[in-house]
Formats: C-alpha cells, sequence, structure tokens
C-alpha cells in the first residue's frame, strides 16, 4: 500500500478537525459552537473518505470521472531540492525580518538572492537600491505605514 | 557567501543611517518630544466611520498645536476592534501610541466582561473625549406603535443589537426590561448603520443610536422621531423627547443602571496606556483641550455630528469613568443578568 | 477626478493597500477642500482600484485587492502561457466596460432602488449567499471530493473568531491573533502568490513557459476583441456585480467569485476554465467594476454604504451637508448623477492609461525567476505587513503559503477555498439574524424560495448532464 503526500496531507485535515470538534463543543452557546462543530464534523467524514478512496485502486470506486479529470495537482515547475532551497530562502527572510526591520531584510534578501542567482553586480545593486527606495518612500513616508524595525533595533532602544 | 557579507554590509551603510533617524538621545521635554516625532492614533475600527470621522479630524489638527509634529491615524492596526485595544493598551509607553475608539468600547467592554477583553478601566489613562452623545430609543416607520405604552401591550417584538456588553444591545434590552416588553434584542448585527436599515425594512420595531446618528436617519425616512432618551436628561437634539426617568417611573436599582449609560456615553475619545510618563499625558490632555477650541475645528464638528455635542476634557473624564468604581460589581452583573433575558439565544 | 484616477490605479496595483486606504489618506483633504474637487477625486479613486488591481493579479497572482481574487485563476495561468498581453487587455476592458455599463444600469435602477434594498431582507441575504456557496461545486475543477473539501475548509476559516451575535470566540485556541477571524490579506496572498513564487524560484526560468516573448501590442489588442467577443459573458457578469453591489454589506468578492462561477457554469467549454481561459478573466473583472456603480447607488439612494469604501465617501458627503437617502436623489439628482457619471469618465480614462502601459508591464512575464521572485516576495510581505501593521500577519502569510503550496501541489482547490472563506461568515450572520427576525417563516419569503431553487438546479445540472450523455453515449453506441 503506497502511502502518497496526499494520504499524509489528508490525516492532517483529520487531526486538524478532530482537534477543531473538541473546541468546538468546548464552547458555551449553541449559536455559537453549531457552525463550526458542522463544518469540522463534515471535513473530517470527506478527508476520511478521501483517505479511504485513496487506497483502493481506481476501478473499485465506482465513480466515473469526466474524460480529463485528474484529482492529481499541478505538474510541479522544479525538484524537490529546489522547493527546499526556494522555502529556505523565504522563512530566512521572515528572519531577517523579525531581526532585522523589514528595511534591512528586504535589502539584503534581494542583494544575496540575485547575486547568488547569478544576477550581475551593477543589477543586483540597483534593483536593491530602488526596492528600497520604493519600501521607505512609498510606505514609511508617503503612506506612513511606519515599517517593523526589527528585535535588534527594538533591542537597542530605536 | 560572498554575496551575503557583501550584500549585508551594503545595506547596513545604506539603511542604518534611515533606521537610526528616529534614535532618541538625551531626555527631551514633552514639546521638544512631540515637535520631532509622529504620533500614531490607532482607530480599531474601519476608516469612514463616526469614530474614525472625530478620530481622523483631530488627527489633522495636531500640527496646529505641535509644530513640527504629526499624527498618523492607524485603522485597525491590532486586528481591529478589542484586539486592537489590547494591542494599545499592551503597546508601548513612550506616549507615541495613542487609542481613538468609541468609549463604551474602551469602557464598556471590560465593565460588563466582554470576552477577550485585556485591560482595565483603571490602566486607561484619558486624553479627552472628541464627542460626545446620548443614545435615543427610535421605531421603524413600518411599525404601527408611537409610543411606549402602545408597546406595552404589543407581542413579539424585534430590537437590533451589535454584539453582547455594548450600549447598543444593552439600551434596547434595558427598556424591555424596564417595561416588561415581549421582546427581544437580536444581536449579531455590524453595525448601527446595517441596524437601522434592518428597522427601515420592518425587519426589525426599533433600535438605540446615538442622537446625532438618528437625527440623519430620521431625515433618510430610515426611522421613526425617538420615544425616549436613554439618560437623565433631555438631549438638545431632541428637546420634545423625554429622558427616561421622565416617562418611567425607576426603582434605585434602574436609576444605577441607567447611570451606566450616563458614565459610558456614546463618543469618541482618545487616551493612552497606563505607564505613559505624567508630562507627556499632560501635555497631550492639554494638546487636546487646545485642538477642541480651534474654531474651524468645531465647525467639521458641528457640520458632520451636529450640534449639541461637546467634547471632555480628560481630566473631566477621569472623573467620570471614576464614578463607576463606586458602583458594586454585583450591580453590573445584575443588570446585565436582567438584560440577558431578552437577547436571542440566551432566552 | 484625473487625480484620482491616478491615484487608484496606483493603490489598485499595491497589493494591500486597497481604495479603503487610499481614501482614508485622502481624508483630511477632504475636510479643507471644495465638494467640487474632493468628490470627484474620491468617486474616481474607487471606481479604478480594481482596474489597477488587475494588473498585479494577472502577472504576478498576487491580488491588487481582494475582490481580485478570482481573476487569479485564470488570469495568471494566461500569463504561465505567454499571454500576458491578452489577459490584461481583457481584463482592463472588461474592468472599464463593466464600470461603465453599471452606471447605466444605476440610471435605470434609480427610481425604483430604494425599494429593492427596502424588500432584501437578513433572511433573503443568507440564500443569496448560500446560492455563491453552492458555487463552489461549480468551481471545482478535477476531484469533486477535494473541492468539496476545499470549499468547506474555507468556510471552516471564515468563522475562526469573535462571533458577533454571541461575543464568544470561536477556534482561535486562546490567540489575539485570531480574535477578528483569519485576516483576508495574508491568506490571499499565502494562497496564490507565494506557492506560486516558490514554484518559480524551484523551477527557475520566467513566470511564462512557452520561453517566446509574445508580443505585446498585439497580444493586448487581442484581449480587447476578445471582451467585444464575449459581450453577453461581459453583460451579464456586470449585471450579476451591479446587483450584488446594491447589497449592502456583501462586498466585491463576493461579486466575483460569484460571476466566474456563473460563467463556467454556463460556458460551452467549462474545462478550460482554471487552465487559462480569457473568458475567466472577463467575468470578474466585469463584475468587480460593476459592483462599485450598485455600490455607490445604494449609498446615495438609501444612506447606507454599498461597500466597505463607500463608508468614507459617505462620511464626506454628510460632512459636505448632504445627506444621502431617498431625499437625495430628488433633491440632489444633479450632484448625484454627476457622481454616477465620474465613475463612467474614470473608468474610461483608467483603462485607457493601463492598456497603453500594457504591452509594457505584460513584459514582467519573461523577467527571470531570479528577479522576480526576490522582488515580488518584498513587495507582497511589505503590502502584508501594511495591512494591519502587524508581524503575525507576514508570519501568517507564510503559514498560509505552505499549505498553498500543499494544495496546490495535491490537486486541492485554492479559489473555491478562498469562496468559503469570503462568503462563509457573511452567510451565518445572515442567517442567524434570518432565523431571529422571521423564525420558520423565512422559508415562505419569495427570495428565498427562488434561492432554493437556483441551488438544486446547480446541483442537479451536472450529474443529470453526465446523465444524459452516458445515455446517449449508450444509444449511439447500440445503435
Amino acid at each position: 500500500m503506497k502511502i502518497r503526500a496526499d494520504t499524509y496531507f489528508l490525516m492532517a485535515i483529520m487531526a486538524a478537525m478532530l482537534v477543531a470538534i473538541w473546541d468546538s463543543l468546548r464552547t458555551e452557546q449553541v449559536y455559537a459552537k453549531l457552525v463550526p462543530l458542522m463544518l469540522s464534523s463534515v471535513i473530517f467524514v470527506l478527508a476520511a473518505v478521501a483517505l479511504v478512496r485513496s487506497f483502493l485502486p481506481k476501478s473499485r470506486t465506482g465513480i466515473e470521472t469526466e474524460q480529463g479529470d485528474t484529482d492529481e495537482g499541478e505538474e510541479a515547475r522544479g525538484t524537490p531540492r529546489g522547493y527546499v532551497i526556494a522555502g529556505l530562502w523565504t522563512v530566512g527572510f521572515f528572519l531577517g525580518i523579525y531581526l532585522l526591520g523589514l528595511v534591512l531584510a528586504i535589502g539584503l534578501f534581494v542583494f544575496t538572492y540575485m547575486k547568488s542567482h547569478g544576477t550581475g553586480w551593477l543589477v543586483s545593486a540597483v534593483l536593491t537600491v530602488f526596492t528600497l527606495g520604493f519600501a521607505y518612500g512609498m510606505f514609511e513616508l508617503a503612506l506612513r505605514v511606519g515599517l517593523y524595525q526589527g528585535v535588534l533595533f527594538i533591542w537597542l532602544g530605536y | 557567501m560572498r554575496a551575503f557579507i557583501a550584500g549585508f554590509i551594503v545595506v547596513m551603510l545604506c539603511a542604518v543611517p534611515i533606521a537610526s533617524s528616529g534614535a532618541p538621545k538625551e531626555a527631551l521635554t514633552p514639546v521638544e518630544f512631540y515637535s520631532a516625532k509622529q504620533v500614531e492614533m490607532i482607530v480599531p475600527y474601519s476608516a469612514g466611520g463616526p469614530v474614525d470621522f472625530g478620530a481622523r479630524l483631530f488627527a489633522t489638527h495636531w500640527p496646529a498645536y505641535v509644530k513640527g509634529g504629526s499624527m498618523v491615524v492607524a485603522n485597525t492596526k491590532g486586528g481591529g476592534g478589542t484586539a486592537s485595544l489590547n494591542f494599545i493598551m499592551k503597546g508601548p509607553t513612550d506616549g507615541l501610541t495613542v487609542g481613538g475608539t468609541s468609549h463604551p468600547g474602551a469602557v464598556g467592554y471590560p465593565l460588563y466582561k466582554a470576552a477577550g477583553v485585556r485591560w482595565k478601566i483603571k490602566d486607561i489613562q484619558w486624553i479627552g473625549m472628541v464627542y460626545r452623545d446620548v443614545l435615543v430609543f427610535s421605531l421603524s416607520p413600518k411599525s404601527p406603535y408611537n409610543s411606549l405604552e402602545e408597546l406595552k401591550k404589543a407581542k413579539g417584538l424585534k430590537f437590533g443589537g451589535l454584539s453582547p456588553g455594548g450600549n447598543i444591545s444593552l439600551g434596547p434590552g434595558f427598556i424591555s426590561a424596564l417595561m416588561g416588553l415581549d421582546a427581544t434584542v437580536i444581536l449579531g448585527y455590524k453595525g448601527t448603520t446595517e441596524i437601522a436599515l434592518a428597522v427601515a425594512k420592518g425587519e426589525l420595531d426599533g433600535y438605540v443610536e446615538d442622537a446625532a446618528g438618528v437625527i440623519k436617519r430620521i431625515q433618510q425616512g430610515m426611522v421613526k422621531p425617538p420615544l425616549v432618551v436613554l439618560s437623565k436628561k433631555r438631549s438638545p437634539h431632541f428637546p420634545n423627547t423625554p429622558a427616561l426617568p421622565e416617562a418611567i417611573k425607576l426603582t434605585p436599582e434602574q436609576q444605577t443602571w441607567l447611570s451606566f449609560f450616563q458614565y459610558v456615553p456614546q463618543g469618541t475619545s482618545i487616551f493612552v496606556r497606563d505607564g505613559v510618563p505624567a508630562d507627556k499625558v499632560k501635555f497631550l490632555q492639554d494638546a487636546f483641550d487646545h485642538i477642541v477650541a480651534i474654531p474651524v475645528f468645531q465647525k467639521q464638528m458641528e457640520a458632520y455630528y451636529g450640534s449639541g455635542s461637546e467634547p471632555i476634557s480628560g481630566k473631566e473624564l477621569a472623573a467620570e469613568v471614576a464614578q463607576l468604581a463606586s458602583i458594586p460589581e454585583s450591580a453590573v452583573d445584575n443588570f446585565t443578568a436582567t438584560t440577558d433575558k431578552y437577547m436571542f439565544g440566551k432566552k | 477626478m484625473s487625480l484620482g484616477v491616478i491615484t487608484g490605479l496606483i493603490v489598485g496595483i499595491l497589493p494591500g493597500i486597497g481604495p479603503i486606504q487610499g481614501l482614508a489618506l485622502f481624508l483630511p483633504f477632504a475636510f479643507v477642500l471644495p465638494a467640487n474637487y474632493a468628490l470627484p477625486f474620491m468617486i474616481a479613486l474607487e471606481a479604478v482600484s480594481t482596474t489597477g488591481g488587475a494588473i498585479t493579479t494577472v502577472l504576478l497572482n498576487v491580488p491588487g485587492d481582494s475582490v481580485n481574487a478570482a481573476t487569479l485563476m485564470d488570469g495568471f495561468p494566461m500569463t504561465q502561457k505567454g499571454e500576458a498581453g491578452r489577459a490584461l487587455g481583457a481584463a482592463l476592458t472588461s474592468s472599464g466596460a463593466g464600470g461603465i455599463i453599471s452606471v447605466f444600469m444605476a440610471l435605470a435602477l434609480v427610481p425604483v432602488i430604494v425599494t429593492i434594498v427596502l424588500a432584501i431582507q437578513s433572511a433573503d441575504l443568507a440564500f443569496i449567499l448560500l446560492v455563491g456557496i453552492t458555487f463552489i461545486a461549480v468551481l471545482s475543477k478535477g476531484s469533486m471530493l477535494k473541492g468539496l473539501i476545499s470549499g468547506a475548509l474555507g468556510l471552516l476559516f471564515s468563522v475562526v473568531g469573535l462571533q458577533s451575535m454571541t461575543g464568544l470566540p470561536r477556534l482561535t485556541f486562546g490567540s489575539d491573533y485570531l480574535f477578528n477571524g483569519i485576516p483576508l490579506l495574508p491568506l490571499a496572498v499565502g494562497l496564490f502568490a507565494i506557492p506560486e513564487m516558490i514554484s518559480l524560484a524551484a523551477g527557475g526560468g520566467t513566470i511564462a513557459r512557452t520561453g517566446e516573448v509574445i508580443k505585446g501590442v498585439e497580444n493586448v489588442v487581442e484581449g480587447v476583441k476578445d471582451v467585444f467577443r464575449h459581450w453577453a459573458l461581459w453583460l451579464q457578469s456586470s449585471v450579476i456585480g451591479f446587483i450584488i453591489g446594491i447589497l449592502p454589506a456583501i462586498g466585491g468578492g463576493a461579486a466575483t467569485f460569484t460571476a466566474y462561477a456563473q460563467a463556467k457554469a454556463t460556458s460551452k467549454n467549462p474545462e478550460k476554465f482554471g487552465t487559462g481561459c480569457v473568458e475567466g478573466v472577463i467575468a470578474p473583472q466585469s463584475a468587480c467594476n460593476a459592483e462599485i456603480g450598485g455600490a455607490l447607488l445604494t449609498t446615495l439612494a438609501v444612506g447606507v454604504p454599498g461597500n466597505a469604501s463607500q463608508a468614507i465617501t459617505l462620511g464626506a458627503l454628510i460632512m459636505l451637508g448632504l445627506v444621502p437617502g431617498p431625499t437625495m436623489l430628488s433633491e440632489h439628482l444633479d450632484l448625484s448623477l454627476t457622481l454616477l457619471l465620474i465613475i463612467v469618465v474614470g473608468n474610461l480614462i483608467g483603462a485607457a492609461l493601463c492598456l497603453f502601459a500594457a504591452p509594457y508591464f505584460a513584459r514582467v512575464a519573461f523577467v527571470p525567476g531570479r528577479i522576480l521572485f526576490p522582488l515580488v516576495m518584498a513587495v507582497a510581505f511589505l503590502s502584508v505587513f501594511a495591512y494591519q501593521g502587524m508581524l503575525e500577519d507576514v508570519l501568517a502569510t507564510l503559514a498560509f503559503g505552505v499549505i498553498g503550496l500543499v494544495t496546490k501541489n495535491l490537486g486541492y482547490n485554492r479559489p473555491a477555498l478562498f469562496l468559503g472563506y469570503i462568503l462563509g461568515g457573511l452567510f451565518e450572520q445572515y442567517l442567524i439574524l434570518g432565523i431571529g427576525t422571521s423564525g420558520p417563516r423565512l422559508f415562505l419569503r419569495p427570495i428565498v424560495l427562488t434561492c432554493i431553487l437556483i441551488i438544486v438546479a446547480v446541483l442537479t445540472s451536472g450529474p443529470l448532464k453526465r446523465m444524459f450523455q452516458r445515455r446517449s453515449r449508450k444509444g449511439s453506441d447500440q445503435a
């Protein structure tokens, strides 16, 4: 019995729905708990059916699909390694935002990503400066959003 | 790796000056402090509503008092509603974060123990109240009833409310309890505009809203003129509409309940959290007193809210709110228990 | 007004900065400017913001505004096929045309709009929303089961947070962040934009997978022509958008997804939707601008904001001494018509400006991923932070990005999830209000009964069609 990624995902959904059902049952009033309870129960059942179906051979399901119908996802563009690396860059960017603030993290991320993927020094630097200028000019000055400063600067008292 | 180090150096060289432009130096007086800074006023609601309007108007006139300083409004920062108020109350104490909120939200929610509230009323330091108004009770134009006496004979009345714990929801419940009406307060509407629309449609029989708002609803043909004012005194907007004690004989306990609406009036109040230094609070209060006295400000307030709504200074507001502390908690609990009997889903 | 158009396009293009933020920034000027400057600016800004929003939606899979999310479903796949110019041409033209036709519909409804709005009660709104939710089944391509799981998950996401009726938090697990529910922009960006950018970074290359740079201008003109070729679709979607616009508090997101789902349900080639089909761009974009005309009519005629950004316009009108409502149309008919006309002119100018620039915008699809990925991620995270000023939103975007990537690669239906999220909370709210105000009699209301019939028709049409097809195949086999 081959366990695919979809199987794990369905099991995760079922586990999450059990937690949601438990939390809903703890809610005090009927009108508050009714809809979350119903929805999480329905999702649990649907996920269970999908899980069972995934283990059965297609011919046993008795369900006809339209021509071209498939429950496979979109064809992945890259390799698993490519996804992991892209994911790590993204997580690293977020950590940079958390530690150094939006402005610094954006500058660092844009420059280092471009440079490490073969973009020239000049193009990387120009686009980094442009992005920083856009971020600061549009959001901080024009829209007055007040960009996040980062734990480091908050700790330093800025 | 080289790219990372090079990038880090380049970015730090460019960006550190930007990031450090607001760095504090030696201790400044409040005037010096605010003249060089941007104050953020967090309004827990979306832009465009009456609370947002009053807060924005105040922020617009801030530079008139604080030369060189600025104040910007951030709507729903922190998540909106109670979440935004929690956000303000656990935020920095440097005096640069100010709350501009519905007064019943800031005071009423902790008073009536609404879910998710993480602040206490005594933690709030009041800067002032931009405008203040009283609640009035009005009926639908499709309603066959025209007086409180006629309502007593009615069956199956439906009034509208927002979420539990607010004046707009408690008001109809309070009136129903006083008069022993056969009524239900349907909670869950998102705003008084939605409730007023439901009243206009005949989906609801009546509701409460602040007097200035009801004037517009009457002009729009959405509601009838109000039957009673939820206050000890009449409203200047409706001088012919009786105050509640004039219309209904109240027991001492019911008079205490009515005082909740007096000490938690409708309006937009400005505040900072506890922990903000006293000299900065005083500066903010002085700024408030100055700004609300500006003739242009008063004219713009009147254009939006109508005449008869007056601002209240931070000190007066604090004294008024302090009166709540003298009311025993059991009175609040009895009040909510009595009004809960009329709330849909709790009956 | 021209300044309003330009500002509206800019705020529309910037994800996370929508017309509400744009109008809010303008409010201090509205306090001091005369009405004939302030109002045209505000109306024009709102009228074209979703037009600008279509650009980032189509090119980068980042919704410029939440109402543009439905355009993602076919707009971005068209860009991936190298047809970015065509997608932009179709999106911008249908936006402008939808906004313009909505004004004519508004003019036609002026005598009866108050009656219509006052006739629709909470119970009716609940079932109108249920019709929209039913379209989740229509949106499903591939596995119906996965489509239903996705839609139901979206519905569950929509009920997270404080329930307005009881004031009780649900599924927040004690988190203050979730108190007001799962926020819209982090969900939209995480679900749609992040997976595409990560896929682009993982696989390299450009957004367009053809490898061939398709000439921008011809492509754009082709997209413009598509709107005229599919004039019935454009008209149908504009009507849907306009009708939903006149219903207060429903919002543009419902309009665009409903128009999309209806377009798919009535198309001769429904299987092409979601793969980069121009009809899937025309439908939602027509609806989102048409919605604004309907919303403005309700704001002026009833005095109730037709959508969230109209609340700001309403405030400005009140401050200028005007009280929108039934008397507005009779006492200030000239002003009301002028404001509606601004939508027409604003849409014309906005669409023209964007179409002129579209061939250049379309080249983004051929920019290498090593350049595009960091730039788009930076803007996406910036916009998400600007939404509520919270770092938690950025973290939530990351989390939804993981969910989006997993669901994308495993064949789950992200648009169905998003539709469930948009409509679910509103449906629950109005259902409870409907039960409270109408009781069991709500099932006797004509609008409710009509909606139930539509729901039955939508749910049974697919299986019935398959049944007839099987029978006719059996018949022809036997012959």
